[in-house]
């Protein structure tokens, strides 16, 4: 048995079950594992005088009295883990989790805490329904966005974009059950789903944009909530990303002066690229508006990064043109941005330098997911119960699609969280 | 395990006595060094749990099982005499020797501190609740004690020797705090206390000292000295904090039909899910020893406070 530490880091890697509260958040027993540390032991929470051994975590895992999570993380002193209303699990603070800017969803609990026979007739599901009605008849549409993020592999063919069965059935179903409703007010009124014209693709300040100004209700691409977005939209959370990617040249000065390896993790922190680049006085380019570049911004608010070493274009051929400008042959410079669009840019660039890339932590694990105006709690019951509606369906094809969008995911670097 | 006698009508109260006078021979304790202990005062304890998950669903509610259905702690055999429930980790704790003997017929409860975590499976209560027991109930033959766990490292095979009267159990106890060197004399390191806790082997070993009291077939909730009941503090949108007390129409229903019983409210975590638990028990056990009463969780949570560890 480890001998209990101040610094001992632990992951949580199990939640017990238990009845949730239909209107606070509740907190949630787990067990944990010491991380950086090959041992099989598990502790209850953060009680490390003892351990349960492995056995005894299969044999409750057997009993279903706890569910390995899909996504183990870091949990530290001060944190908890929150079981909400939503059938979410956060981890998040002990003492204000709602208020807390670094709270993490870790679980979409839809298979876990539901109850499949409350689907769709249930009290709350009837008012989530009116409630999204009055919303749509004010929004006058339901739109969407096909997502195409998790299509790098094909790039730069063009192809069309990854629309799994389990996304396209719950988007049937619901918009079958705001067009029945809305007939029932608005006889004449027929909601359509829409598709964002392609140059809006990626274009997420346009499109949350849209979203608060309410001319598309709900955007189906798989959007990254950083701490810039999570002030307007909300997401129904399906995945988590940890990393991003720096691209560099292959033989570049930066290469070489960073001691970047192709394909190898550069730091385990954030902190732990962000320092290197200032050290060297690597120049740094992002996308506009796109997740890394939120996180260089907070960096350079921290100090952690000089303003002068960061750079931001809008779009691939001046990312591609800066990166690999020849009259720059000399300086050192690297392209931050995630792992789809790394692709895409090794692709662009392929007829003119040869790139490379390797992944890098965000400062905390980003959240994934379908996204919505913030706080529009009719939205997220709304869309929620559907999607439900689809995971619980005994289709093939929709379980094969899980599967497909779970590969996918991993592919791409992000864990889903899921049904399975 | 042999199976020792009928526990109920075979252990004669000649033969428990000279097991007692045999362990102090051993041991060269002197008899009467132990008049003064707390172990003579202090209640004996039993700990469940609220929900028996499956999965999502509550497949079971222990403590209504207990407060309400049976309306006692039951022995395993009473239990599920008739059902066909022959696994799980509740049936191994206490099936493997102790049915073997015959205690299976009879109803656990430790001179220790309330833990929800059990050493032996691994099983844990979350949330627990926590019995103190009257000691009223402690009478030969329906009542008798072991020195240690029958499955403790430090029990004698057979375990004849092991048994004792419950008055010479809680002696035993207050002889072993004093004068067995790894307690310190201090009687809160015999009985489980969070300050030594921290340390692993203690976590480890603390329940392979402790005395056992077995009560025949049940202990009926009337003779429940006091309930340790657990609340959790749920998390508000407006970032309050709300004080909910699980399955609070249980303490209601509770308070109604045993309006004697006192109820003492703990705050229990999802994160430290066991020695919250612990750390209450042990103030209440403090608190009753020094004033002999029960706190009241809201008028004495000052009093309280400074009888925590």
């Amino acid at each position: 048995m480890p001998t209990p530490s101040k610094v001992m880091r632990l992951k949580a890697t199990h939640i017990f079950y238990r009845p949730k509260d239909p209107t606070d958040w509740t907190p949630v027993a787990f067990l944990t594992k010491r991380m950086g540390v090959a041992s099989d032991d598990f502790f209850l929470g953060f009680e490390t005088f003892r351990s349960l051994p492995v056995g005894q975590v299969k044999e409750l895992e057997r009993q279903r009295q706890v569910r390995r999570m899909n996504f183990p993380c870091e949990v530290a002193p001060g944190q908890a883990l929150w079981l909400t209303p939503e059938d979410e699990i956060v981890v998040a603070n002990q003492n204000d989790p709602i208020g807390d800017e670094n709270k993490l969803v870790l679980e979409t609990t839809a298979d876990l805490f539901m109850d499949p026979n409350l689907l769709g007739n249930g009290q709350g599901a009837a008012l989530a329904r009116s409630e999204a009605v009055k919303a749509s008849l004010k929004l006058g549409a339901f739109a969407y966005v096909f997502g195409d993020y998790l299509n790098y592999k094909r790039y730069p063919n063009k192809t069309p974009a990854f629309a799994p069965a389990w996304q396209k059935a719950a988007m049937q179903t619901s918009c079958a059950d705001l067009n029945q409703l809305v007939r029932s007010v608005n006889g004449a009124h027929r909601l359509k789903l829409e598709r964002l014209d392609e140059l809006d693709h990626h274009r997420y300040t346009h499109i949350q944009e849209l979203i608060l100004d309410g001319e598309i209700s709900v955007h189906w691409e798989m959007i990254f909530r950083t701490h810039v977005r999570n002030r307007a939209i909300d997401i129904i959370h399906l995945a988590n990303v940890k990393d991003l990617r720096l691209v560099y040249g292959l033989g570049s000065p930066a290469q070489e002066k960073l001691g970047l390896n192709p394909g190898k993790r550069f730091a385990k922190t954030f902190d732990g690229w962000i320092r290197p680049l200032r050290e060297t006085e690597t120049q740094v380019c992002a996308f506009t508006e796109q997740a890394p570049e939120h996180a260089l911004l907070k960096a350079s608010a921290k100090r952690k990064l000089p303003g002068e070493l960061r750079k931001q274009f809008a779009e691939m051929p001046e990312v591609t043109d800066w990166l690999t400008d020849p009259k720059h042959i000399q300086s050192r410079r690297v392209v931050a941005c995630d792992v789809g669009v790394a692709h895409k840019l090794v692709a662009a660039a392929k007829e003119r330098a040869p790139l490379a890339m390797s992944p890098v932590p965000y400062e905390n694990p980003l959240e994934v997911g379908v996204a919505f105006r913030k706080g529009d709690r009719a939205w997220r019951q709304f869309l929620v119960s559907h999607i439900r509606k689809s995971w619980g369906s005994k289709s093939e094809a929709i379980a094969e699609s899980l599967h497909e969008t779970r590969q996918r995911c991993a592919d791409v670097g992000m864990h889903w969280v899921g049904r399975n | 395990m042999r199976r020792v006698v009928d526990l109920l009508t075979g252990l004669k109260k000649a033969r428990l006595r000279s097991n007692f006078a045999f362990w102090i021979g051993k041991e060269k304790y002197p008899d009467s060094a132990a008049r003064s202990s707390p172990a003579l005062r202090v209640p004996t304890t039993h700990t469940f749990g609220a929900w028996r998950m499956d999965g999502a669903r509550v497949a079971g509610r222990p403590y209504r099982e207990i407060l309400f259905d049976h309306g006692a702690l039951k022995s395993d055999y009473d239990r599920y005499r008739g059902s066909k429930r022959t696994s799980g980790p509740k049936l191994r704790r206490t099936m493997s020797d102790a049915r073997s003997v015959g205690l299976d017929r009879f109803v656990f409860a430790y001179l220790g501190v309330h833990d929800a975590y059990y050493a032996r499976s691994g099983t844990v209560d979350v949330p627990a609740f926590g019995v103190f027991i009257k000691r009223v109930g402690e009478k030969f033959p329906q009542c008798h004690t072991t020195r240690r766990d029958l499955n403790s490292r430090e029990a004698e095979r057979p375990p004849d020797r092991e048994f004792l009267l419950p008055e010479h159990g809680r002696h035993w106890a207050g002889l072993q705090a004093t004068h067995d060197p790894r307690h310190f004399g201090d009687f809160w390191h015999y009985w489980g206390s969070k300050k030594y806790l921290r340390r692993a082997s203690y976590a480890q070993d603390a329940w392979t000292w402790k005395v056992e009291f077995h009560f025949h077939r049940r202990v009926e909730v009337a003779n429940f000295d006091a309930l340790m009941w657990p609340y959790e503090l749920l998390a508000r949108s407006s970032g309050k904090k709300r004080r909910a007390i699980i399955e609070e129409p249980g303490l209601r229903e509770l308070q109604a039909r045993y309006p004697s019983c006192p109820v003492v409210l703990y705050q229990w975590s999802g994160s430290t899910p066991t020695i919250c638990l612990i750390r209450a028990s042990e103030a209440t056990a403090r608190f009753l020893l020094a004033t002999g009463k029960y706190p009241d969780t809201d008028k004495d949570a000052d009093a309280l406070k400074s009888h925590a560890p």
